[in-house]
């Protein structure tokens, strides 16, 4: 009975306290409400001037994220693992919703592959045979390496994920990553155990890409939208709906005819429906792939430190 | 007060708005698979905590916590440095100039929340375009103040049984 009480006061005097925090602050703390407004309002200032340094891409900034990569890839790497189970639920219950339509269009592409099938069968053996003839160097086959998304992007600006393999594993900035479906992007900040993939759908990509049977050169430029839209086409050349879009592999940057997405009308201006499932990736594939473009750029931009 | 000074009940308070704060901001920055338009919801989901402490108790919620929130968003998603960071120092700001004329009523208390919601909302997409300097859709980010409001009600709800919100009724 006695503990009882004794536990009843000190409930009590805790409930005083908190009244007096909340509604006597008010009255008796004004000046110190006017501090708290000063402290956040000097931090805004700071904010403003950090969003400012950002958008004039300062050489802090870059130092900054640099500094903070270190400490923040080991801890979304650790939780990033478990959450396989809650994104595989995820992507479960959005098929669920969009079901119907997909098991249609899987069966219209069922049926279209099976006609590409014979026809690049053929087209192959062709090929290996004028090769032959003409004694043609064969590609080379590019080594890649496959990584796991720890982080991806929110809000309004950068359309980008973290992957969780760096300079470490031998990826450089500029390297192609692509899904099992198609083009994500490619390597912007690469730190030692991480790295981040600009996708095709962020503001700041450019692709130079080839459309359709015709290969109608143009750029796939991003948006911060869904679909990326295709500029720089040649003059009276109209893109058809539905046809498909790959790297050109103009300027040396991507490797030739990486499937980027189909062709869509957006009002009248064509964009692209990107093949990659760019809000469900979970696993991306990195290509190893030197620019040939690249030896002809060293030397000739000399790379800005901090405080330059 | 030092903490080992302080009672039980007062130990779990002080501790309870940045757990709970950090506990958001991993919620809005980890890769859950969601579809592009929860993507402008997610990370406001950190302001939710940050309006409910700053209303209740503004000693729990300080502003160099709710400016190291934002800036760990920042550097996560590779957006422009301290664009959630002034995002949620002005929501605070806002927060601390209702407590003085908000009621302890739930509904005035959302309708604030509402208010303030819609001003990050209008802020950030106003930001975005002139960083763009272009005009951004502004659809989504009407989306996310809808979903983020919604939210608060039954943040609010699942604190309610706490002492202080008795405190307050």
């Amino acid at each position: 009975m006695a503990v009882r009480t004794e536990v009843s006061g000190r409930r009590r005097v805790h409930m005083t306290r908190l009244r007096d925090d909340t509604f006597q602050r008010r009255g008796k703390s004004r000046p110190r409400r006017r501090y708290v407004g000063a402290v956040v309002f000097a931090l805004i200032f700071v904010s403003i001037a950090l969003l400012v340094l950002s958008r004039l891409d300062h050489p802090y900034v870059a130092a900054m994220r640099s500094a903070a990569a270190p400490v923040l890839t080991p801890v979304l790497t650790a939780l990033s693992g478990p959450l396989a189970p809650v994104r595989r639920l995820s992507e479960r219950v959005q098929m669920l919703l969009a079901e119907q339509d997909e098991i249609e269009r899987l069966r219209a592409e069922i049926q279209q592959l099976r006609g590409w099938q014979w026809k690049a069968e053929d087209l192959q053996r062709q090929l290996n045979a004028l090769s032959a003839l003409a004694k043609r160097e064969p590609d080379a086959e590019i080594p890649f390496i496959t990584a796991r998304i720890i982080a991806d992007s929110r809000g309004p600006f950068a359309r980008s994920v973290v992957i969780d393999a760096g300079s470490d594993r031998g990826l450089k900035e500029g390297h192609p990553v692509i899904s099992a479906d198609g083009m994500v992007g490619r390597l912007v900040d690469v730190t030692p155990a991480a790295a981040r993939v600009l996708l095709v759908t962020d503001f700041a990509s450019r692709i130079p890409v080839e459309i359709g049977n015709d290969r109608i050169r143009a750029i796939a430029t991003g948006t911060n939208g869904p679909r990326p839209r295709l500029k720089f086409l040649p003059r009276d050349a109209v893109p058809k709906v539905g046809d498909v879009v790959a790297t050109s592999g103009r300027g040396g940057l991507f490797p030739r005819a990486l499937r980027v997405g189909t062709v869509e009308d957006d009002n009248g201006e064509p964009v692209v429906k990107p093949f990659a499932r760019l809000d469900r990736l979970e696993f991306v594939s990195v290509l190893i792939f030197e620019s040939p473009a690249l030896p002809l750029t060293t030397g000739t931009v000399a790379p800005r430190r901090v405080g330059q | 007060m030092a903490l080992a000074d302080q009672s039980a009940p007062e130990r779990y308070w002080v501790i309870t708005p940045p757990i709970v704060l950090a506990l958001f901001v991993l919620i809005a920055i980890l890769p859950w698979g969601l579809p592009v338009e929860a993507r402008f919801v997610m990370p406001m989901l950190p302001y939710v905590a940050i309006h409910y402490w700053t209303l209740n108790n503004r000693g729990l919620m300080p502003a160099w916590l709710v400016f190291l929130c934002g800036l760990v968003i920042d550097f996560v998603t590779r957006g422009p440095l301290g664009f959630w960071a002034m995002i949620f120092l002005i929501g605070q700001m806002s927060a601390l100039w209702l407590s003085g004329s908000l009621g302890a009523t739930r509904t005035r208390r959302w309708l604030g929340f509402f208010a303030v919601v819609a001003l990050l909302g209008a802020v950030q997409w106003l930001t975005a375009s002139i960083y763009f300097v272009t005009w951004v859709d502004v659809w989504p980010f009407a989306t996310g103040i809808v979903v983020v409001a919604c939210v608060y009600p039954f943040f609010s709800l699942a604190l309610l049984t706490r002492s202080d919100e008795k405190a307050l009724s």
